[in-house]
């Protein structure tokens, strides 16, 4: 009995301290072998643009965030939808999760279009329609982390929400066809959405990795993200149950008290 | 070097150190906020598949 006992117990892996898992582990080594090729191939093979010189090193890191918080956004639309129709703790946790690493990378891709802007154009920041339209998306994901900083009961937060995801999902195709509907500064589709990418070998080789290593650090990141909410809402869990139970203490020592009281007069 | 040779530089390295360093920070935070935690739920429920 005790050997059957012990080798049950030897059977079960111990629990994880963190986060990661072994799939995790195996993906973030796979991402860091493409942003090792990214860096080494974006920063000193890769030669200057014919058009933009050295300013397409920026382009390298510019593209693939911008990628990465689309794939991230989208994650959040899809679990939007999938909470308002399952209502259940999985979709809303993956949807806040997008939503967060979404506003990151699309910081990111804000601040190094800024810093390419600077070079070509002399100056950080114009109204122009991509960049006003990023800066609407923007505002719309950090309305979306705001609501659901805000103090509410889970499911109305939940809510409230999935729907700013499903909102929020639509200004992404309008980010991205400004440049084709509007007349403005910001140059058009270069590598993706076009057949005959102008970029070509060491360039298209360097922009290549660096995507696939922006996509596969956000689905990383999302993995982490999500179980590091599910953790938080099982700490929160158990912090309520642990606070009931001494209120129910605290309560029945009062009654017991107050009858022993009861009793002496 | 130029002034706006300088400045192509420094918007590169400045555009790369923001990327990395930004996202790095992030993992960071996240990986030890999923191990500060870790230590407060109960091993059942934390098994990831």
């Amino acid at each position: 009995m005790t050997a059957t006992k012990m080798n049950s117990a030897q059977s079960v892996s111990p629990a994880p301290t963190g986060t990661g898992s072994r799939g995790t582990r195996l993906l973030g080594a796979v991402a860091v072998c493409f942003l090792a090729v990214a860096v080494v191939y974006g920063l000193f093979i890769s030669p200057p643009d014919s058009q933009l010189g050295n300013t397409i090193r920026i382009i390298y890191m510019h593209v693939p965030t911008v990628m990465a918080a689309y794939l991230a956004f989208l994650t959040t639309a899809v679990s939007s939808a999938m909470y308002l129709w399952k209502r259940t703790e999985f979709w809303d946790l993956l949807g806040s999760s997008g939503a967060e690493i979404g506003v990151l990378f699309f910081t990111v891709t804000i601040i190094d279009g800024a810093l390419w802007g600077k070079v070509t154009w002399g100056v950080f920041w114009r109204w122009e329609p991509r960049l006003t339209t990023s800066a609407v998306l923007l505002i719309m994901y950090l309305g979306y982390l705001a609501v659901r900083a805000i103090p509410a009961d889970p499911k109305t937060r939940a809510t409230r929400c999935a729907i700013i995801g499903l909102v929020a999902v639509v200004n992404i195709p309008i980010v991205h066809k400004a440049v084709d509907w509007w007349r403005g500064l910001h140059q058009g589709k270069t590598v993706l959405g076009t057949l005959n990418p102008e970029m070509g070998g060491t360039q298209l080789f360097a922009m290549y990795s660096a995507l696939t290593a922006g996509i596969l650090v956000c689905v990383w990141l999302l993995i982490h993200r999500f179980r590091a909410g599910y953790l938080a809402e099982r700490a929160s869990d158990l912090g309520l149950g642990q606070a009931l139970e001494e209120r129910r203490l605290e309560s029945s020592s009062t009654s017991s008290g107050s009858k022993v009281s009861g009793d002496d007069s | 070097m130029s002034s706006a040779d300088l400045t192509e530089t420094l918007c590169i390295i400045a555009a790369w150190v923001v990327t990395f360093g930004g996202v790095g920070a992030y993992a960071a935070s996240v990986i030890l906020r999923g191990r500060r935690l870790s230590k407060i739920v109960p091993s059942e429920q934390r098994r990831w598949m």
